[in-house]
């Protein structure tokens, strides 16, 4: 999918996206929200039965009005128990994921940035 | 140029007041100011042209004229040139005729200014037009050229605050009503107030509940063009509250905007409607609004709130939001049952400034009915809300009459404040809005959209292609 098909604050979200995790990034239409990053190769710490994984979210048309979330893990999954039970397992387009129900309850269209939010999953996953 | 295509600036009522205040000073001497504004090319070959920002020129940099009264100076045209050009506007030049009052006209001197200046300012903004425009105390006439080479008259400016006024290079033809449909209210607001009626194009957005009581009401009122969306069915449990609804219309499952459609056309049969079965979060959809002179926003998704008010703020749209809520505690009884009347003028604070579009909701509803059923892992049960249709109307009522008073310059400046009225009390609660520096859509920042008029910065989703 291209970038430059996308609503400018989406697009600036992916580059931003791309710049972070260069060569590791890839985009794909959604149905309803326009637009799914998959991001290869993600470390996602102890807890889980492969030490990396994909990590996919949503970045909604409306971003950075709309917050993003959830994410989803594809490929390993966790072991034991994850601390808050804020993972799922369900099936997500076609696929077998686990997903990770981190909201931004204070999402600020102003301050937040899908980067940023991204960071902080991936912190989260690394630390539980 | 196609007959009844309108070329027009559009200037937020605080933006206008600085920009008057400073072209007609006490000194009774000309002066002169440099516009910042986001041009929209309407498909029909108009142009529209938004004020975001208003640069009032000091002597310097209006001084007396070598070949006419006063100029503008190279530094003032540099400096703001390249300021359009960083921003992506297009520059409109504002000087006062300060003895012309309702009639004013482009003097020779002007035309010939504009005749050494414009190409060279195309070339520096690299914008689609630059305009030059003399104003009257109560009028204004101006000329624009296009980058294609062609050249339009300025045809009106709008100042949309509280009131909507027109501004023309001479008063309107004094008018009169023909027949006794309007008679009534015609002895309020005059036969010019009811010519102005007839000449404004209303897009009611949602026409369920409280939007089919608002657009019956347009009707009535004997608006010119309607502008109804919405992408529902109507169904049996929608008959309490949608004017004109009949039992046939749920069984075949009648589209709500036909239903609105069919119902205006029966108050009045000379309104003109587009109804458009459609989502305003769709691209094609939402840009249909954008030739209207005023929005009212029936619907309950912050996507719908969301879309609005960047359209209202966007290209300087006056927007009315309503809603109806009962509110209820964990058992069932009622906590609050309220209605809202929400007007979003330019630089008055937005409904995102008054913390009315919940991003969580809007990630919510960007989501397939699989994803929400997984992101509702805690089983928690949707809740029907409670809705009736006196509190629709009482909502519409509200709405109705900002906008019939803005339009026939009856507002006062509170009529643009929030109101809440709590239905069981009989009060009413007034919120002024405050507008944040930062809001994305109607703050100061280089990052706001505000009055950018550029479809493409609407928060939705892409056409596709």
């Amino acid at each position: 999918m291209s970038v430059a098909a996308l609503p400018p604050d989406v697009a600036r979200a992916v580059e931003h996206l791309q710049e972070t995790f260069p060569g590791r990034i890839n985009v794909e239409a959604h149905e309803s929200s326009g637009t799914i990053v998959r991001i290869s190769d993600v470390a996602l710490g102890e807890g889980w039965s492969a030490s990396t994984g994909e990590l996919w979210c949503a970045i909604p048309f409306h971003y950075p009005d709309a917050a993003i979330y959830p994410y989803y893990v594809t490929g390993p999954t966790p072991m034991g128990a994850i601390r808050g039970g804020a993972l799922q397992s369900v099936g997500w387009r076609g696929m077998a994921a686990t997903q990770v129900s981190l909201r931004h309850n204070a999402w600020d269209p102003l301050r937040d940035t899908a980067v940023g939010s991204v960071l902080l999953t991936l912190a989260w996953l690394q630390a539980s | 140029m196609a007959a009844g295509v309108v070329n027009e600036l559009r200037i937020g009522a605080s933006d206008f007041g600085q920009l008057h205040d400073h072209l007609f000073q006490p000194d009774r001497d000309e002066h002169g100011a440099l516009l910042l504004a986001g041009e929209h090319p309407a498909a029909d070959g108009g142009l529209l042209l938004c004020v975001r920002e208003v640069h009032p020129l000091g002597i310097k940099e209006f001084p007396p004229g070598e070949q006419g009264y006063r100029q503008l100076a190279a530094s003032a045209l540099a400096r703001l040139g390249n300021r359009a050009a960083d921003e992506g506007l297009a520059l409109v030049s504002a000087h006062s005729h300060p003895i012309s009052d309702d009639r004013t006209g482009l003097s020779t001197d002007d035309l010939a200014a504009h005749e050494r200046i414009f190409k060279h300012l195309l070339d520096i903004t690299a914008a689609g037009s630059v305009t030059g425009i003399a104003f009257g105390r109560r009028s204004a006439a101006g000329e624009i050229w296009r980058s294609d080479g062609s050249r339009h008259v300025l045809d009106q400016v709008r100042v949309v605050g509280a009131n909507i006024n027109m501004l023309r290079a001479r008063p309107a033809r004094t008018v009169e009503v023909a027949g006794e449909r309007f008679d009534r209210q015609v002895r309020l607001f005059g036969a010019e107030g009811q010519a102005r009626l007839g000449g404004l194009h209303v897009g009611v957005i949602g026409v369920g509940g409280g939007g089919s009581i608002l657009a019956e009401q347009l009707a009535h009122l004997g608006i010119g063009r309607l502008t109804v969306i919405d992408p529902d069915i109507v169904q049996t449990h929608n008959l309490s509250r949608i004017m004109g609804a009949t039992d046939a219309d749920a069984h075949a499952g009648t589209k709500k905007i036909a239903v609105a459609a069919r119902t205006a056309r029966s108050i009045d049969p000379t309104v003109v409607i587009v109804a458009i079965d459609g989502d305003i979060a769709e691209l094609d959809v939402a840009e249909k609004l954008i030739d209207c002179d005023f929005l009212f926003l029936a619907t309950d998704t912050a996507t719908a709130r969301l879309v609005a008010n960047a359209i209202a703020q966007s290209f300087l749209i006056p927007l009315v939001q309503i809603g109806a809520k009962v509110e209820t505690r964990p058992m069932g009884e009622i906590e609050q049952i309220y209605t809202a009347v929400r007007p979003v003028l330019p630089r008055r604070g937005c409904l995102a400034c008054a913390g009315l579009i919940d991003p969580q909701l809007l990630q919510r509803e960007a989501t397939s009915p699989d994803e929400r059923a997984n992101q509702n892992y805690l089983g928690e049960v949707d809740v029907v809300d409670p809705s009736v249709t006196t509190l629709n109307a009482a909502a519409a009522a509200g709405a109705l009459n900002v906008f019939l008073m803005s339009t026939i310059g009856q507002a006062d400046e509170a009529l643009a404040d929030h109101r809440i009225t709590l239905t069981r009390e009989g009060a009413t609660l007034t919120t002024h809005v405050v507008r944040k520096d930062d809001c994305r859509w109607c703050g100061e920042r280089s990052a706001s959209r505000y009055a950018r008029a550029d479809v493409r910065l609407l928060p939705c989703r892409p056409r596709s292609t």
